[in-house]
């Protein structure tokens, strides 16, 4: 039986930022499956990835088959997201992937992997590398995927999500019990730590005979307490030397499918929400899937931006990216005017933008941390305030509310991943 | 990609509509003097920040009324012209400007700049405050309070220590001291940039400030209740990164205890 823990008075508060009409993307009712006609794989990591490619343009590949693999690390590959044909591969002369373009061939299968029977952790994390699944962990600090020899100090399963528009996961998953199951077996072998599984406050959770080292964290329906980071916060801070990986629920489900029946689920779900949808809906598509594709005839009429993420912590996305569960349609604002030059100069001297504390900035955070000295450590450079308030536990997505709040200039989001990534040239791990 | 509306000029906004209780019931009672005394220190702030506009490209605030408002109600009166604009002056540059404007200051300008004119000219009489300024005051407090301005753990903290002075015996509900310990704590004492900023320090602000009163009231028998409360409110101010580093102290010993 699971371990539950509700999170105490003070981690309960949070805010409802302005929603951009979830409310049809909840339920698994209305969850067609499309597979969009063409697919783009792209590198997993900001900066170097080399890799060596497995496959050349023109081959014809199964779903799940691995096209390429890091020079690094020879174990962690990339899976071709459906059955296809490649279409093209951009890379620079340094072998760095940038993207990898498929079209899709239905005849051309699904790739069955190999399932060792005896499966301790580093005979799973090697199964997960070979297929691709590596990058569903994403490992903080640094949010990057986990990558190479690591074990994380913990694992947070995330079966809840506050951001504006999204889905419900824990809805998505409801009839993958036993996929669970084995997905969460495995990770419990991943970690010497606690697996801690963050649900929607009085869900259920189907899983079965998980073992009893996931514990259950009940989490209310404000932001940012559907997102890892306040809980990593609280329950296992992250560090150098203490890597806390996070993963999506459905993600799990994955994993258990593999373990299961050797084969990577062909879709994932994704939530297409915003003002510029006639109405929100969930679909189940292929990793990379092409958004145009997916969004023709559902938007209403008007220039739209098209953005990976919700509409507080997205970016502009031509392609469903790699563990994003979520596509936000926004009406495009018109082209501005030119600003006055004296206003123009003011606004680019006075940067960074001074931020005032509110009562809505004190809840941004879940109440976990103290919200301003963070923010002033990170704005000033302070490494090691930062870092002694919790920074190493936060990626940019939980620093979005923050941004959306203050409408901080330059974003306090990429202040935090500077700090971020001067504290790994410091520790001696960038 | 979306963002909110709480930018610095925003929360100004806010802030000085929430000052229109306080500055109305005062201005009704000082009528012509009041309204002087307002535009001489509108004209001396926003003077200061033109200066900065045109020298370092800051550029100018909404908060700089609330700045003018402080300092036309709470500095002393009888000053001349000459003093009274040294000593906004002095506030305005020495206590925000040089700091880089609003929102980067550690001390209220108002608070340095009547700091200024009170250690300055010390024979100077401190202004009486009507008994409508303390309602006024008490409206300027809700306002800011529901609009999430004001902290409630720091009004909080000084309204226990304030009702442990009252049942104390000492004369804090006296009409001619509320308004005097309620105004500075509306325009000053509460100020968002320049309070703590964790809610531990924010008690213990709010604590201080009532406690420095009541400390005041009970032991400086000389000083007038205006007196009285600017110098609470300008201790409380001066304690504010104290309390919040002690606060964030008390988080990490916390958090070492639990996570090692």
């Amino acid at each position: 039986m699971a371990s539950e823990e509700a999170i105490g008075p003070r981690a309960q508060e949070g805010l409802r930022p302005m929603g951009t009409g979830p409310a049809g993307a909840g339920g698994s009712a209305h969850t067609e499956t499309r597979i969009t006609a063409e697919a783009s794989i792209r590198s997993p990591f900001r900066g170097d990835f080399r890799v060596e490619l497995l496959v050349a343009p023109g081959d014809v590949v199964a779903q799940g088959q691995p096209v390429l693999r890091a020079t690094k690390a020879h174990a962690f590959t990339i899976t071709a997201p459906m059955p296809a044909k490649v279409a093209s591969i951009d890379m620079d002369r340094g072998q760095r992937l940038k993207s990898m373009l498929f079209y899709h061939e239905p005849g051309a299968g699904r790739h069955v992997f190999d399932v060792p029977d005896a499966m301790d952790g580093p005979v799973i994390w090697r199964l997960l590398a070979n297929t691709g699944l590596w990058r569903a962990f994403r490992q903080r600090p640094g949010a990057s995927p986990a990558f190479g020899d690591i074990r994380p100090a913990a694992i947070l399963v995330m079966a809840h999500d506050t951001r504006p528009g999204a889905g419900r996961p824990l809805d998505w998953v409801r009839s993958r019990g036993a996929e669970i199951e084995a997905g969460l077996e495995a990770l419990t072998r991943l970690t010497d730590g606690p697996v801690l599984m963050v649900r929607p406050r009085g869900a259920e959770v189907d899983q079965r005979h998980a073992t009893g080292r996931v514990t259950l964290i009940d989490a209310p329906d404000v932001h940012p307490l559907g997102l890892a980071g306040p809980h990593v916060l609280r329950h296992a801070p992250a560090s150098f030397d203490r890597p806390v990986w996070d993963i999506h629920i459905e993600a799990v489900a994955d994993i258990g499918a593999l373990i299961r029946t050797g084969m990577i689920p062909a879709t994932k779900t994704v939530a297409l929400t915003g003002p510029g949808m006639r109405t929100p809906l969930l679909q189940r598509v292929q990793a990379g899937a092409d958004v145009r594709e997916l969004l023709l005839g559902k938007v209403v009429p008007g220039n739209h931006l098209v953005l990976g993420g919700s509409a507080i912590d997205g970016a502009p996305a031509r392609w469903v990216r790699w563990g994003s569960h979520q596509v936000t349609v926004l009406m495009a604002p018109p082209p501005e005017k030119p600003p006055h030059w004296l206003r123009a100069a003011l606004s680019r001297t006075a940067r960074p933008l001074p931020v005032i504390p509110t009562a809505g900035l004190d809840r941004a955070l879940g109440g976990v941390v103290p919200v301003m000295p963070l923010i002033r450590a990170i704005s000033a450079g302070d490494t090691e305030t930062a870092t002694a308030l919790g920074a190493l536990s936060l990626v940019e997505e939980d620093l979005a509310l923050v941004d959306y709040l203050t409408g901080a200039e330059p974003r306090i989001a990429r202040q935090l991943r500077a700090l971020i990534d001067r504290a790994a040239v410091e520790e001696g791990v960038a | 990609m979306i963002r909110g509306l709480w930018s610095r000029e925003t929360v100004a906004l806010v802030l000085v509509l929430a000052m229109a209780p306080l500055a109305a019931t005062w201005l009704m009672a000082m009528r012509g003097d009041g309204l002087l005394r307002l535009l001489s220190a509108l004209a001396v702030v926003y003077g200061w920040q033109l200066i900065f506009l045109m020298i370092r490209a800051q550029p100018p605030s909404l908060a700089g009324i609330v700045t003018a408002l402080a300092i036309a109600m709470l500095a002393p009166t009888g000053l001349g012209p000459v003093a009274f604009v040294l000593g906004a002056s002095f506030g305005v540059v020495i206590g925000e400007l040089v700091f880089g404007g609003w929102g980067r200051n550690i001390l209220h300008p108002a608070t340095v700049a009547v700091a200024f004119l009170g250690f300055g000219y010390p024979a100077a009489p401190w202004p009486d405050l009507a008994i409508p300024a303390a309602w006024g005051a008490l409206g300027t407090l809700v306002v800011a309070l529901a609009f999430g301005l004001y902290s409630m753990r720091l009004i909080g903290g000084a309204a226990i220590a304030l009702t442990f002075a009252a049942l104390a015996g000492l004369p804090v509900l006296d009409p001619f001291v509320a308004p005097a310990i309620l105004a500075p704590m509306a325009l000053l004492v509460c100020d968002p940039v320049t309070s703590a900023s964790t809610q531990s320090g924010r008690w213990g602000q709010g604590l201080l400030y009532g406690g420095l009163v009541a400390l005041f009231l009970g032991a400086w028998t000389s000083a007038s209740a205006l007196q009285v409360a600017l110098s609470a409110a300008l201790l409380a101010n001066l304690a504010a990164p104290l309390l919040d580093e002690l606060a964030l102290l008390a988080w990490r010993s916390r958090r070492r205890r639990h996570h090692g």
